[in-house]
């Protein structure tokens, strides 16, 4: 039933000019940070590592959490709109599926996001003509930011559904975004959701978490997208349906 | 004017506005209090001067995406209300198009004074020894203000035009991307990026010596230059947008 759930908020998804912004920030990211690295190669001097946090800084701390905010404001706008909560809840599907539908959805843009930033990383680098060969942390960095892009999912998803309107969630993500990199230079970007991105894929290219952490990584990856699933489980069972016009 | 604009106000009430401003200017002052928090004498000898300057760099980021917020509070209780037929039959499209405009602007000025509130604030705290001139002020109050203007004019003509409010907030996120990765091009390439102008417009300026690390702020002429190139496309982007909403079929 649950891969029906999927299919189904994928079908809700047909046409949604979503992907476009996605795909915008990830390209634009890669050529503008490809061009800043070239500018200044007689300081960036690391090559691939160099190129990375010029693709990865800005984007995995502040833009991509917020993309990604938005993604979960506009799946559950659908619901709030017109009628659409008493027919989705009057529907033979448990409630952690409904949830769990959206957060799948939005799980799979944001490893979708990572893959693309990967393509363009190798494209920038065979660009610049690198001779050194790609990270072997690459791999690590595309996954752990992928991870933790889905934490920052589910936290918005809850955000969105509880919230029921479309705009002052995003602010809430940019806000986020803007607190983690506090917490990060704090050394506190692990108990913090908007952060996870950003650390998972060694955005500022730091090595922000040493081997030992990855544990604790991926277990606060974990707690920050089952806490707001579970929560809004919970939140579906006992508020009323009531519509907004 | 001054009917739609009381019109557009009680449309308005109870929907919180007053909020994403409150918290960006919140956010703002923390970060701010955070980045002066180790400061010492001679560092706190050009405090001023270094809030003045890196504020535009974090508008930049947030002001655009705080602009796309209010002006889809603003711009959606008509779609999800299907309100624009009715509202048609009372008041011209224009009308409605320039009351939205207003008051959004007086939101996003009432957040670039709070940031000048936030900066005296900081100052205070830490006892800057340099001064905040009234032409500091005006610079600061002018440029900001005008850029946040031309962003939600922007930003209000695709929320006005795309019931899908997706495409209005994402087009904040982009354009705040764009306008930060431009400040690190030259002045050309900023120009062509509408988010860039907070920092174009700021009068400060800043210098790096590598070998001493030592970061030197200073003042520089208002760059007249600059406002007329966007005051320019202001103009356009606003005789385009509004055309486009009082020629859209309701």
């Amino acid at each position: 039933m649950f891969v029906q759930v999927v299919r189904t908020e994928l079908i809700k998804l047909r046409r949604a000019p979503i992907w476009i912004a996605f795909f915008a920030l990830t390209a634009l990211s890669a050529v503008m940070g490809t061009f800043n690295y070239l500018s200044n190669t007689a300081i960036l001097t690391k090559q691939w590592y160099s190129l990375w946090t010029q693709h990865t800084l800005f984007a995995g701390f502040f833009f991509v959490p917020s993309l990604l905010g938005v993604l979960c404001a506009y799946l559950w706008r659908l619901e709030h709109l017109e009628n659409n909560w008493n027919a989705l809840m009057s529907r033979p599907v448990p409630l952690w599926m409904i949830f769990g539908g959206k957060l799948a959805v939005a799980a799979a843009l944001s490893f979708l996001t990572q893959a693309a930033t990967g393509v363009f990383f190798l494209l920038s680098g065979l660009y610049a003509g690198f001779d050194a060969p790609l990270p072997p942390e690459l791999p690590r960095w595309l996954l752990m930011g992928a991870c933790g892009g889905v934490a920052v999912c589910s936290v918005q998803l809850f955000l969105s559904m509880a919230v029921r309107s479309f705009a002052p969630p995003v602010a809430v993500a940019l806000a986020g975004g803007v607190a983690g990199l506090a917490f990060t230079s704090a050394g506190l970007g692990l108990i913090q959701p908007y952060a996870l991105l950003a650390l998972g894929m060694d955005a500022n290219g730091m090595g922000a978490l040493a081997s030992e952490q990855y544990a604790a990584f991926f277990a606060s990856c974990a707690a920050y997208t089952a806490v707001p699933w579970a929560l809004a489980t919970l939140w579906l069972g006992r508020r009323d349906v009531a519509t907004h016009a | 004017m001054r009917l739609w604009l009381s019109v557009e106000w009680k449309k308005a009430r109870r929907r919180r506005l007053w909020l994403p401003v409150a918290a960006l200017v919140a956010m703002q002052g923390l970060w701010l209090a955070w980045a002066v928090r180790g400061m010492d004498m001679q560092e706190a000898a050009q405090g001023y001067l270094g809030c003045l300057y890196q504020l535009p760099m974090m508008n930049a980021i947030v002001m655009p995406v705080a602009a796309a917020v209010l002006v889809s509070r603003l711009c959606d209780m008509e779609h999800r209300g299907d309100t624009f037929k009715q509202l048609f039959t009372m008041q011209p499209a224009y009308g409605l198009f320039d009351a939205k405009l207003v008051l959004g602007g007086a939101w996003l000025l009432a957040a670039v004074a709070g940031q000048l509130a936030a900066i005296r604030l900081v100052g205070a705290w830490k006892g800057f020894s340099d001064a905040l001139t009234m032409g500091d002020v005006l610079c600061y109050l002018g440029g900001q203000f005008l850029v946040s203007l031309f962003l939600a004019l922007l930003l209000q003509a695709l929320s006005l035009r795309y019931k899908n409010q997706f495409i209005p907030l994402a087009a904040g996120l982009i354009l705040g991307f764009l306008g930060l990765m431009s400040m690190f091009f030259p002045p050309a390439v900023m120009r062509l990026s509408p988010a860039a102008y907070y920092g174009l417009l700021s009068n400060v300026r800043m210098v790096w010596d590598r070998d001493t690390r030592v970061v030197t702020y200073f003042r520089r002429p208002f760059p007249w230059d600059d406002l007329g190139l966007l005051a320019a496309a202001m103009a356009a982007l606003y005789l385009w947008g509004r055309r486009d909403f009082v020629n859209r079929e309701v």
